[in-house]
């Protein structure tokens, strides 16, 4: 009120301040509301364009795991109509309608060699089968499963493969196991074919509620930035997988150098409890 | 208003209603002291001031989510009728516009818009909240107390005595009062405040569920 009466006995000030603070003040309600309004815009827009990337990256994710399918689809497909197929057909040759009017010892020769062919498809199909859904790891879980893939890559001798589980007293159920055995499987098949490391190890942990799996390797390898640069660009399938797995698993999967630059790590981490 | 009455049923519309009707029927009882005693009823417009400012905190505190603005806004409006009532038993508040209930409203409201708008940014009631009619009636209290801050300032000792200052004051005053009123009236006309019109209200909790950026 003192300010109110100080100001009010200068006659000539008082309609300046009144026109400047009146347009000031308005002018400052109005570029408060208009920056708002633009404001709560430029939110809205980022919202926008983060939906159309993960709808774009789901997209990606979608036509990866189709073009997965259709693969295994197709080499199960040449395996059967290449392998299975030929072999079959041979056997149906030793055992034809003429056999019948041949000699015993030429019958006996022909069914011996049927038989041959026949537990070769046996064979071939048992493969076949392995491949899609490996007997070790429905019965013995993903500890023999993922000793068995390395020590036929130890047995190739080209590269020095380990692994070490140090608690997997209690299995992780089914489709978890499947999941982190195929996200395994690709994550090897990747350094083998393209690292050219002269070794590789593999272990397994558990940390409180989480369970780990960490994969090192001293050839080429990718980092972080490399994989989330492929989970949003067409190429890269087998990227495009192990992330759409990881992702049902409700996991992490980490890809780094470790500080010596001397090797690759590969970390996945899953929440034990967490339903798939 | 009464034309959109079946439409709107926004948050404190009736607030707003009450208000409105206040202040017409303020203005009915100047005019009429103005006719029949050719002088101005200085008491029923500062009575008017706390009134206004009664319902637009109310309407400002029904928009208000959050529980800790809600606070301020009732202990800054405590300390605003504390002062207020003490100014009633003043002489000179039947005999001058009393510009410190006056100043002191407008701050207040400017806050609680500020407040409301401030809301808004973070947990919006709508993904483009200035189609609501909230976010306009919000502007339109924000407008009319910004505009009508400095000519209150003045007003005390000038408007009785000064008659070019009467004259910068009604020109100043009816200039925001119908931006205010044309504002209301765009709040009024706002489809978003249909609700059958569903989709464009959100629920603030779960922004990205509704943006479906979980899908």
């Amino acid at each position: 009120m003192m300010f109110l009466q100080i100001n009010s006995s200068d006659g000539h000030s008082i309609p300046y301040i009144l026109y400047f603070g009146t347009l000031g003040m308005f002018t400052l309600a109005i570029a408060l509301v208009v920056f708002i309004v633009f404001y709560q815009r430029r939110i809205i827009q980022y919202q926008m364009k983060m939906q159309r990337m993960e709808e774009e990256q789901q997209k990606l994710l979608l036509a990866a795991s189709i073009q997965s399918q259709e693969e295994e689809r197709q080499r199960i497909a040449a395996d059967l109509h290449d392998d299975a197929g030929p072999l079959l057909a041979t056997a149906r040759l030793y055992l034809n309608e003429n056999l019948v009017h041949q000699e015993v010892t030429t019958q006996l020769q022909a069914i011996f060699s049927a038989k041959q062919i026949i537990d070769e498809a046996i064979q071939l199909i048992r493969n076949i089968s392995h491949s899609l859904m490996p007997s070790t790891l429905k019965n013995f879980g993903l500890e023999s499963a993922i000793n068995d893939v390395f020590q036929k890559i130890n047995g190739s001798g080209s590269i020095n493969a380990s692994c070490r589980f140090h608690d997997y007293r209690r299995r992780l159920s089914t489709e978890k196991e499947l999941l982190l055995f195929r996200i395994i499987q690709e994550l090897i098949n990747n350094t083998l074919k393209h690292s050219h490391a002269s070794f590789i190890h593999l272990i397994q942990g558990r940390n409180n509620d989480q369970f780990f799996i960490r994969i090192h390797h001293d050839g080429y390898g990718i980092t972080q930035d490399t994989y989330e640069k492929y989970k949003i660009i067409p190429e890269g399938l087998g990227l495009k997988n192990i992330h759409s797995r990881v992702k049902i698993l409700k996991a992490n999967i980490t890809f780094e150098k470790d500080p010596s630059q001397t090797y690759f790590k590969i970390s996945i981490e899953l929440p034990l409890e967490a339903p798939l | 208003m009464l034309l959109t009455w079946k439409r709107y049923r926004g948050k404190g519309i009736w607030v707003i209603l009450l208000y409105l009707c206040y202040s017409v029927v303020t203005e009915l009882i100047n005019t009429y002291y103005n006719i029949v005693y050719h002088d101005t009823s200085y008491l029923n417009f500062n009575v008017f001031d706390i009134v206004e400012y009664c319902l637009l905190s109310w309407f400002a505190y029904i928009l208000i989510r959050s529980k800790r603005l809600r606070y301020i806004i009732l202990g800054l409006s405590s300390v605003f009728l504390v002062i207020a009532i003490s100014r009633i038993f003043k002489p000179v508040f039947s005999t001058q516009v009393d510009s410190l209930t006056n100043v002191l409203e407008s701050i207040l409201l400017i806050i609680y818009s500020i407040f409301y708008l401030f809301e808004q940014i973070r947990k919006p009631d709508h993904i483009f909240f200035y189609s609501i009619p909230e976010f306009w009636f919000i502007v339109a209290i924000l407008l009319y107390f910004s505009g009508t801050f400095f000519i209150n300032l003045y007003a005390q000792g000038k408007l009785e005595s000064d008659e070019s200052f009467q004259l910068q004051y009604s020109v100043i005053n009816t200039a925001f009062d119908i931006l205010k009123n044309l504002l209301f009236g765009v709040a009024m006309m706002v489809k978003g405040g249909d609700q059958s019109n569903k989709i464009s209200r959100i629920d603030f909790n779960n922004l990205d569920e509704h943006l479906n950026l979980n899908r």
